[in-house]
């Protein structure tokens, strides 16, 4: 339940970060974002990203919480690629 | 100045990673599944599913095994059964290297089947079962891998800007290249930490240079000082009797703090034999090496590894990171699919360099080498993962009597992957060499427990899930979730009769 709940916090950050770039936004929304939005896509996906690291830390500890994050992090990012890619068509 | 640079760093890219290329495939495949390889190894021994091997181990019956097989050995060797790998295995090995091995039920101490197992995929995966010598050749491709990892990403100008970027219906060259990109990329701390930690393991025996000058070469001297391990003399008189094992490992967990993970007999026929104990790595990152010794004839307590200091816990880490016997299963399924990505990588770099040349030498017409790095691509990446499904296959259907039973099994593994490599081959000089092989294999993973429903009576899906034993139906599982993937594979290839080249002159044309 932990690592889900993680894995989907480093989704979360991915997705905002993507979002924010208007080469992503523009296939899901039909337009780029605003330039308030794409600030705040961003800013919000950097807080989520700090979380999901906080997350594994405090619920796995110094030693196991970065591995965890990390692994969880890249898989993350692998997962939501594939799934602009589904989106995209 | 920077446009040399960048052209020189691409070639670098582009030769170390096609010449290391096949042999890094096969290794990230083997150490993917070594992921699970205590795992496999028990999903291989069905004579021991149902059963719950015993709170304390016991090595007395292996050790007996020993004796009979290999009176006069250097040593033998005993790993207990536990939860994640039942069998109790043993070996004995002659200073001459000849080694005899054998897997014993953990409660009654009796032979079962023998097995390859999923350490065959650990030790493929270090040294591709050829000794020493294999073991320079995957550590030399492995220092390749470093330097494809570190020019790729100094030559990836888009590295920021196609971070999300994959195109799979762009086709072709553009489709592969963002594979091999994002693979690469999402997980490059991944690659970077496994090639690194995995070159660190064996350090001391790849710049050699170390130990011969503060050792004068003697590589066993040196790991015994750096583990602060025990060992002594043969006083060349027999031993007059061994003490039972048994009755120590209760007072060596005590002393170790740590459950007994595996005992050991050192020259089991001389008066100055030990025993000693050693525990799991599952508590920490970096490996617990600590041992306790014994005296084998009267079981005197003798010695204990001191903690080990920084330099070494340093190595520990690096070899614990890369080897995860830490964090349970759920960071074994995160490595797993990690080493996915690191096999997808290497395989869409190998396609991208074929598709980049498919065009010029369909022009050419000339003999080249780019039709053997295209049969090697199909050989080795389609081949090798229907002969690992094709071991688990034997293991299946080979007899339970069989002699030498797990050569037979690694037999299965290396015809496999001969036939389907000389397969796919031929059928790609029509274009349909990659679709064949992914549909054999994708029929093979699917059909894989189907054959365990009808070979054994208590290892199939329906018995292992009633019994709760998940790591052995997730083996069944996992095989057909990959099945699927492979016949997604194979369907999208479908209806491509033409060679790559021949199309691509078609449409450039």
């Amino acid at each position: 339940m932990n690592l889900l709940a993680g894995f989907c916090l480093c989704a979360l950050a991915w997705v905002l970060l993507s979002l924010g770039l208007p080469k992503h936004h523009q296939p899901l929304f039909g337009r780029p974002p605003a330039p308030r939005a794409r600030r705040g896509l961003r800013a919000a996906g950097w807080a989520v990203l700090a979380a999901s690291f906080a997350w594994f830390v405090a619920g796995r500890g110094w030693e196991y919480g970065p591995v965890f994050w990390l692994a969880a992090l890249m898989l993350a990012a692998v997962a939501w690629v594939l799934a602009l890619a589904a989106v995209a068509r | 100045m920077k446009n040399s640079l960048l052209q020189s760093m691409a070639w670098l890219h582009t030769w170390a990673g096609l010449v290391a290329g096949w042999l890094l495939f096969a290794i990230f495949v083997g150490g993917t599944l070594a992921c699970f390889d205590k795992e496999l190894d028990d999903w291989m021994r069905p004579a021991l599913h149902g059963t719950q091997p015993p709170e304390t181990p016991r090595f007395d019956a292996a050790m007996a095994w020993a004796r009979e097989r290999m009176p006069d050995a250097h040593a033998w060797w005993a790993h207990a059964g536990t939860a994640r790998d039942r069998a109790v295995t043993v070996h004995a090995a002659h200073d001459d290297g000849t080694v005899a091995s054998a897997a014993l039920d953990p409660n009654t101490g009796a032979l079962v089947p023998d097995t390859a197992g999923g350490s065959f995929f650990f030790e493929l995966h270090y040294n591709l079962h050829a000794g020493t010598p294999g073991m320079y050749v995957v550590g030399l491709a492995g220092m390749l891998m470093l330097v494809a990892l570190v020019a790729g990403v100094l030559i990836h100008k888009r590295i920021f800007k196609d971070f999300f970027t994959f195109r799979p219906r762009a086709g072709g060259q553009r489709a592969w290249l963002d594979g091999h990109n994002f693979t690469a990329v999402l997980a490059l701390p991944f690659h970077l930490m496994i090639a690194y930690s995995g070159v660190a393991i064996f350090v001391a025996s790849y710049v050699f240079g170390g130990v011969q000058a503060g050792y004068g070469g003697d590589m066993a001297k040196f790991w015994e000082e750096a583990g602060g391990y025990y060992e002594r003399e043969e006083v060349g008189r027999p031993l007059p009797r061994l003490h039972s094992l048994d009755a120590l490992v209760a007072d060596a967990q005590r002393r170790m703090g740590a459950p007994v993970d595996w005992a050991s007999v050192h020259h089991p026929d001389d008066a100055s034999a030990v025993i000693q104990f050693g525990t799991r790595h599952d508590r920490a990152v970096a490996w617990d090496m600590q041992q306790v010794t014994y005296d084998a004839s009267d079981g005197r307590f003798l010695h204990q590894t001191p903690p080990p200091g920084p330099a070494f816990r340093t190595y520990a880490f690096l070899g614990g990171l890369h080897m995860v016997q830490f964090g349970g299963s759920a960071l074994r399924w995160l490595y797993f699919l990690l080493g996915l990505c690191g096999c997808a990588m290497i395989a869409s770099g190998m396609q991208v360099w074929v598709r980049k040349r498919a065009a010029r030498v369909a022009r050419a017409g000339a003999l080249s080498g780019h039709g053997l790095v295209r049969a090697l691509n199909v050989g080795v990446v389609g081949g090798m993962p229907l002969a690992c499904v094709a071991m688990l296959w034997a293991n299946r259907l080979l007899p339970p009597g069989l002699p030498a039973r797990a050569d037979a099994e690694v037999q299965a593994f290396c015809a496999a992957w001969i036939l389907a490599a000389l397969w796919g081959a031929w059928a790609e000089r029509r274009g349909h060499g990659w679709r064949d092989l992914f549909a054999t294999t994708a029929a093979a993973l699917l059909l894989l427990p189907v054959l365990n429903l009808l070979t054994t009576a208590h290892s199939h899906l329906p018995a292992t899930l009633a019994r709760g034993e998940y790591a052995l139906a997730a083996v069944d599982l996992t095989a057909l979730a990959l099945g699927l993937g492979f016949a997604a594979l194979a369907w999208r290839l479908r209806g491509r009769r033409m060679p790559h080249a021949a199309r691509a002159v078609e449409a450039g044309a």
